[in-house]
């Protein structure tokens, strides 16, 4: 708030806004924002913490307490909790709402780990995780803010992930083969993310969901460029899950009326160079320059799509990944120079001329993009 | 702004399925034959439930998922002993279970203990004093009902 003020201070001095106008700027920031957003973020700490500490009692596994005890007492925080959540809901406290929301994600998932304490269940991480996502996506669908949606999604996307390395029922098809794996999650989430926009609008599912595929789509990329060196043998079946969901997100950007036609255009030219990327290793590439150089093509179009949708804190991180890209780049084809005392100075030149660029350009990057 | 309706659906959904699934585990017990199997092991600890005693079952069954690659299903008929890729028609007691590279998952090969007696557990069960006892559904599944160390409820000191 207080650059808020600065800010004003400055304007008014100017004579770009009136006094009045800059008193009810100030007026209307205090309401609104920034200090709801601290509360909400403290109180979901708050909630996080309590939900661990909730699993933390269930791991110890106390001896003295029978299992008649535990789970009577699990039931009755869970029914306690979502009789809180109702009661929440009619009084109309969002914040408050979102907090239980979350509290009651973690407990549904504590429950489970007691459950499965107290009968031994030989079940696997992934089993559980799927069993809560099932659970609990209407808990998701109901919250307003990113947190419990983010939560949800973070939580079914690892137990999906996790399955399809892991599950029995999928090895004559993945093979424990995490590329191919890697590669589909970046796509199921797009395909996810298509999904929630279409149906549940009005969640915070669509926005997590994003989150996760540049979350996904930077680790595989990360993943594929440092396995260019390992001989794996390529099992082609893993990559038909992949072709198809590709079809799919392909066929959703097409039909999706919340796109632009540059902005389609860029999407799919951005899937095209993600799928082509994982092929490389197919055709016995092994130039660390050329991964380099569709990881940065993928980036670049990215920034550009964000600069076009106006989304311009996305852009510019975006625009730092692809500098920083271009660090490791430059470290990757001439580190024994980076040894050197010349090297060295080399390099520092470099980052300072990048960052100097960087910062002198962005703006008319970011005007360019939008104009696309 | 979703309905009441939705809101209350959301938040019974959860509670509903962990009882159901409570109820069935707590059923799974009083059905099917009890069996007792000897077990060897190490402790390892799990983030969501805490402690647990991890071993290898020993059914006393020759080339067990012997010549599996990767995983596969499996079955071990424990009368007569021997072991199956495929359901055993003639079989009066099986446990059906994943063949994980040479080695059967019946699902059995956890069993969760109180931090503060984990590591006597443990020595116990390095030492071959341990077994488990399991009821065995007609369809195979396998459900743990207790861990005895030299043939007693691991609770009795």
């Amino acid at each position: 708030m207080p650059r808020l003020e600065k800010k004003l201070q400055d304007w008014v001095s100017l004579e770009i806004i009136s006094r009045d106008q800059a008193r009810s700027i100030l007026q209307h920031e205090e309401k609104t924002s920034s200090s709801s957003w601290i509360v909400y973020s403290f109180l979901i700490l708050g909630a996080f913490t309590i939900g661990i500490g909730v699993i933390s009692l269930i791991a110890a596994n106390w001896q003295s307490i029978s299992d008649v005890v535990k789970l009577g007492t699990d039931f009755f925080l869970l029914c306690g909790n979502a009789f809180w959540i109702y009661k929440s809901w009619d009084s109309g406290r969002r914040i408050l709402l979102e907090v239980l929301l979350v509290l009651y994600l973690i407990l549904c998932l504590a429950s489970i780990g007691l459950i499965s304490q107290i009968y031994h269940t030989g079940g696997k991480i992934y089993e559980a995780l799927l069993l809560w996502s099932m659970i609990t996506l209407g808990m998701a669908l109901i919250s307003k803010r990113s947190f419990s949606s983010f939560l949800w999604v973070s939580g079914f996307l690892i137990g999906l992930s996790t399955m399809l390395i892991d599950a029995s029922f999928l090895q004559s098809l993945f093979g424990k083969n995490e590329i191919a794996v890697f590669m589909l999650l970046p796509l199921l989430s797009a395909l996810f993310a298509l999904l929630s926009q279409q149906f549940f609008s009005e969640s915070r599912m669509m926005q997590a969901f994003i989150g996760w595929i540049f979350l996904t789509g930077i680790c595989a990329l990360v993943l594929l460029e440092s396995s260019i060196n390992i001989d794996n043998k390529t099992i082609y079946l893993s990559y038909l899950p992949t072709y198809i969901i590709a079809v799919l997100v392909a066929a959703g950007i097409f039909m999706s009326s919340s796109f632009q036609p540059s902005q389609r255009k860029i999407l799919l030219w951005i899937l095209a160079l993600f799928l082509v990327s994982f092929h490389l290793p197919w055709l016995d590439i092994k130039s660390s320059v050329i991964y380099a150089g569709f990881t940065i093509t993928i980036l670049g179009l990215t920034a550009i799509y964000f600069a076009n949708a106006k989304n311009q804190k996305v852009f510019q991180i975006f625009l730092f990944l692809i500098g920083l890209r271009f660090v490791v780049l430059y470290f990757q084809a001439l580190g024994g120079l980076a040894t050197t005392g010349l090297g060295l100075i080399a390099s520092g030149v470099m980052i300072i001329g990048l960052v100097v660029c960087w910062n002198k350009y962005r703006n008319n990057l970011a005007q360019w993009a939008e104009e696309i | 702004m979703q309905s009441k309706k939705a809101l209350v659906t959301a938040l019974i959904i959860p509670i509903v399925v962990l009882m159901l699934l409570t109820v069935h585990k707590k059923y799974q017990l009083t059905l099917g034959k009890e069996v007792q199997l000897r077990i060897t092991g190490y402790d390892p600890r799990d983030l969501l439930a805490g402690h647990y005693l991890t071993y290898t079952v020993e059914y006393d069954v020759k080339n067990i998922c012997a010549n599996v690659k990767g995983k596969a299903p499996g079955y071990i008929c424990l009368e007569p002993k021997r072991f199956h890729l495929k359901k055993p028609a003639a079989c009066k007691l099986f446990i059906k279970g994943i063949c994980n590279r040479n080695r059967f998952e019946g699902g059995i090969e956890r069993f969760y203990v109180p931090e503060s007696e984990a590591k006597r557990l443990d020595k116990d069960v390095r030492s071959d004093k341990g077994s488990i006892v399991v009821m065995v559904t007609p369809n195979g599944k396998a459900q743990i009902k207790e861990l005895l160390i030299e043939g007693k409820s691991w609770r009795a000191k």
